[in-house]
């Protein structure tokens, strides 16, 4: 119980409210050459790549959804999400199973590698630079050794605002616009206005 | 009551209020019979018998302001009962305007654990409509219904409760004592008194006369409240276990009144039921009967022996006996006085078990089933339902993943495997089935509050309506349910406002001055079928037309060149509304299109009939339950998706000569009639194929027929359907997500919204 509500609290602050010398463990994996770490208190299972049917009209980063033991639950490509080139998916392809918010959601990542301790003077706040998609999603970057691990805070994942900026971003870049979103935001009003 | 708080969990607070809230709604009930003139004494006995639990349940909270409340409109149905008073319209809505602020005050009791502000308007209009020498006379404690049991009276006796030493609250411990024995329908009288009990009299012992024994559970339930030392059952008869005289001093033990009147007929007694009819009202009149043996309800049946025996709370005078005793066939009148624990002397006559004859068949009325159905019934959350729901929607997958396997493995594997998966096949289809009918609810759980709702807008209207329902008790999945209630409260709304002409106006017309209108369940093999019929005015299509012209929904040609069932349907647009001017009751902006929605996203349909001048009626197909879909499945390219089985009509060949084109929209031609044709793959966000399609499944939408483009049909088959979990704003037509044997989700389709996403990507 306590322990819950110290992640809670270290989690929902971002990276200012992280304490500076709580240890910490995360699970790593990877994206393209990167090296990742999301609490591990936030990651239910890992499990490799289910069958997934395609939902229409959801975002564009929503891959659609899986069947984990009967229960239904969306994947997200995480490449996808921080606006990395997509990539072949392989046998190391694996899908990480976390809770953010009130969801579970199934989160493609490129392998999952080992579960790590980081403590928290080893951890830094992002640096600045760091520019686009990925920046709401980056809470401190953790230095062991040679290695770089980027820790994820997944809250701000399916936030609504940031999906919004997502669209705009999209909309002003024009790439993806056609990719069912706009749609949905044309229908949204109706459907929700018209229901008393 | 005393101000005395208790600490009650938040579980009790819950359970209070759900109570609490059923005996609200059975009291709105039974005032809107009474104001029709429908006084049954049943139904009188239930009202009382509601108002006075609740009012002990929250005395026992320490909810002051409600018992009062509540006391008061006891007192009103006392008066009711006495026969002192009618229910008249002002009457009537003093009630409920008693009701209404009882379960406001009932939500905050809930919500903060604490007595809610009082509700003075209420109690000022209930307290002056009182019947004057009533007023100051003690509320007498409910008696309990007759229960129908033919009961043998040797099983009589007194149930004795010590009071812990430290005891801080007897009065209320008395109470809930007595509440628990009413409940089970077995209390006749206590000592120290009910009005005793009321002005807090109590010693340390308090004593309930028991018309039979009790259920051992019962005494482990009187045990078990706190603040009580000990329970006891001494059976009326059982002299030998004599218990010791009660040494409360406030327990003046009184109860030797109370007694048994015997009568035996004549032998070649051709009526014995007609008789003992005859002796119950006697009886009555003075006031003192409780119960017989064999019950009213036998008595009615015409089950009588030739015995028949009553319960009096007070011996009889004895010119009462002697009138007993002067009725034909008659043969004998005894008086019977149930035996006081502790009275000093040799026992009383033990009062004989009254032979209550071949035909009196034990538990054969309709009181104790019901008695016993309480006892077999138990609360259970909903979220619980829900889990044990998910549990077997799992297992079924599994099971059809087992099948899938067994099917591949070789022959003899196969065989054993075989046999194990057709055994679990039965097994969690029962299994299934058993946990949707635990899901089941009577739709009466939603008509319950219509006859109130009906009641005041047509006074608000000054308009008279006869408001009928009929096959309450048809049942339906709880998501169900929830999906009607709206779409139920609009349809009637705009037959009492819309639909149920002024009474003059109906006279004019030669109809009869109070509308009629009818709501009505009934089941159909999977469904089940709700009906909102009105003999009002009608709907006129030729207004429809000028109306959809003028809102600019059609061009006037296009009006014209609907026909008259097309013109009535145009009510089911969106943003258009009938009604001369909006008025508060039903031009909310809310129009038939949200009915029409919410009963199509629930699986259902929606259809209507109007005669101009007869009125309109409104009928609903709903699905038994939202859990699992009878669906079609088809294939597109490599998706399989569920299609409901109640929009699919049939499965078409489509190819090239079937396929033409009207603007550069592909239809078919099905019989004579253009059928747009849709492309699955499109919704679906798939690359579309370039071919022409070779397959079409038809599809009913409304009234509209489409026909879906799709690869290959897959076949029939139930399937469970799960929520889309989605964190983004759904854009429509997906009704829910299937677990195909082979473990892929599968999207179950809402063909509105597929074709209603089509069509506006079209546009």
């Amino acid at each position: 119980m306590g322990a819950a509500v110290m992640r809670t609290e270290q989690w929902g602050d971002g990276p200012e409210g992280a304490r500076e010398n709580a240890d910490e463990q995360v699970v790593a994996f990877r994206l393209a050459a990167e090296s990742y770490g999301v609490n591990i208190g936030q990651v239910r299972e890992i499990v490799t790549l289910p069958p997934i049917t395609h939902v229409p009209g959801a975002p564009h980063f929503v891959e659609g959804v899986i069947n984990l033991r009967g229960q239904v639950i969306p994947v997200v490509d995480l490449r996808q999400r921080f606006g990395m080139p997509p990539a072949e998916r392989g046998s190391e392809t694996r899908v990480m199973v976390a809770e953010v918010g009130e969801f579970i959601i199934g989160l493609i990542v490129d392998g999952v590698s080992e579960v790590l301790t980081v403590s928290g003077e080893q951890v830094e706040p992002p640096s600045p630079a760091i520019v686009g998609p990925k920046s709401l999603f980056i809470r401190g970057v953790a230095r062991l050794g040679d290695r770089l691990l980027v820790l994820l805070g997944l809250e701000h994942l399916l936030g609504s605002d940031e999906l919004a900026s997502t669209e705009k971003a999209m909309a002003d870049g024009g790439a993806e616009a056609a990719h069912g979103v706009p749609a949905e935001r044309q229908l949204a009003p109706a459907v929700g206005g018209g229901a008393r | 009551m005393s101000g005395e708080q208790e600490v009650f969990t938040a579980a009790e607070w819950q359970a209070f209020g759900d109570e609490a809230r059923e005996h609200l709604a059975a009291l709105e009930q039974r005032v809107l019979a009474f104001e029709r003139g429908e006084i049954d004494p049943d139904e009188l006995a239930t009202a009382f018998r509601a108002a006075h639990t609740l009012k002990g349940g929250s005395a026992t909270l320490g909810l002051t302001n409600i018992a009062r409340l509540t006391h008061v409109l006891e007192s009103r149905l006392e008066e009711l009962r006495r026969g002192a008073r009618t229910v008249d319209a002002p009457m009537a809505s003093a009630l409920l305007a008693a009701t209404d602020a009882l379960g406001t005050m009932l939500d905050s009791a809930v919500a903060t654990h604490a007595d809610p502000a009082p509700a003075e308007d209420a109690l000022r209009v209930l307290d002056a409509l009182g019947v004057p020498e009533a007023h100051a006379a003690p509320p007498a404690p409910a008696r309990p219904v007759a229960a129908g049991a033919a009961l043998h009276a040797t099983e009589a006796g007194l149930v004795r409760c010590r009071f812990a030493a430290d005891c801080a609250m007897p009065a209320v411990r008395a109470l809930q004592i007595w509440m628990e024995l009413e409940s089970v329908g077995l209390a006749l009288r206590s000592t120290p008194s009910m009005a005793d009990v009321d002005a807090e009299r109590v010693g340390d012992e308090f004593a309930v006369w028991l018309a039979a024994s009790p259920e051992q559970d019962v005494l482990a339930r009187l045990g078990g409240l706190p603040e009580v030392a000990s329970v006891e059952w001494v059976a009326g008869s059982a002299s030998a276990s004599r218990p010791a005289r009660t040494n409360g001093d406030a327990a003046a033990v009184d109860h030797a009144e109370a007694g048994l009147v015997r009568c035996r007929f004549a032998a070649d007694c051709p009526m014995p039921a007609v008789r003992a009819l005859q002796i119950w009202m006697e009886l009555e009149n003075v006031g003192l009967a409780v119960r017989s043996v064999p019950s009213m309800a036998d008595v009615e049946a015409e089950r009588v022996g030739n015995e028949f025996a009553v319960w009096l709370a007070a011996p009889p005078a004895p010119d009462v006996l002697a009138r007993l005793g002067r009725l034909s066939d008659v043969a004998s009148v005894d008086w019977v006085a149930a035996e006081a624990p502790g009275a000093a002397g040799g026992a009383p006559p033990v009062p004989a078990a009254p032979q209550a004859g071949e035909g009196a068949a034990r538990g054969g009325s309709g009181a104790p089933a019901k008695a016993a159905e309480n006892e077999h019934s138990v609360r259970v959350d909903v979220s619980l339902l829900d889990n044990l729901m998910n549990l077997v929607g799992e297992l079924v997958t599994e099971r059809n993943r087992l099948l899938r396997i067994g099917q591949e493995l070789h022959e003899e594997q196969a065989q054993s495997l075989l046999q194990v998966t057709s055994q679990l096949a039965r097994l969690t289809q029962s299994l299934q089935e058993t946990v949707l009918k635990a899901r089941m609810l009577p739709v009466d759980r939603v008509f319950m509050r219509f006859p109130r709702m009906v009641r005041d807008l047509s006074h608000q209207l000054g308009k008279e309506v006869d408001f009928v329902i009929l096959g309450g008790e048809s049942e339906l999945d709880r998501s169900v349910i929830e999906a009607i209630r709206d779409p139920l409260v609009h349809i009637l709304r705009n037959a009492v406002d819309h639909g149920i002409e002024a009474a003059e106006q109906r006279q004019g017309a030669g109809k009869p001055r109070t509308g009629r209108i009818q709501l009505m369940a009934r089941q159909e093999e999977g469904h089940v079928v709700i009906e909102v019929a009105d003999d009002g005015a009608g709907l006129d299509p030729a207004r429809l037309r000028q109306v959809a012209v003028r809102r600019g929904v059609l061009s006037a040609e296009r009006a014209a060149e609907l026909s008259d069932q097309a013109a009535l349907e145009l009510i089911f647009v969106q943003g258009f509304s009938t009604s001369n001017q909006v008025s508060e009751i039903s031009g909310r902006g809310v129009g038939m299109d949200v009915v029409r929605r919410n009963i199509e996203s629930v699986g259902g349909r929606v259809e209507l009939t109007s005669v101009l001048g007869r009125g309109t009626s409104i009928t609903m197909w709903l699905p038994l339950t939202l859990a699992t879909v009878r669906a079609l499945l088809v294939e597109v390219g490599p998706q399989t998706v569920a299609l409901p089985l109640t929009a699919v009509a049939e499965g078409l060949k489509a190819g090239p000569s079937a396929v033409q084109h009207i603007r550069g929209r592909p239809v078919m031609v099905v019989r004579g009639r253009t059928v747009p044709l849709l492309s699955l793959a499109e919704y679906l966000e798939l690359p579309r194929p370039a071919d022409v399609p070779q397959l079409a499944v038809l599809v009913q939408v409304g009234r509209e027929l489409y026909g879906l483009a799709v690869d290959r049909l897959l076949g029939e088959q139930e399937v469970v359907a799960k929520a889309l979990p989605a964190f983004w704003p759904q854009s429509g037509g997906i009704g829910g997500v299937a677990i195909l044997a082979d473990g892929r989700p599968a999207l179950i389709l809402d063909l509105a919204g597929v074709t209603k996403v089509l069509s506006q990507r079209s546009a």
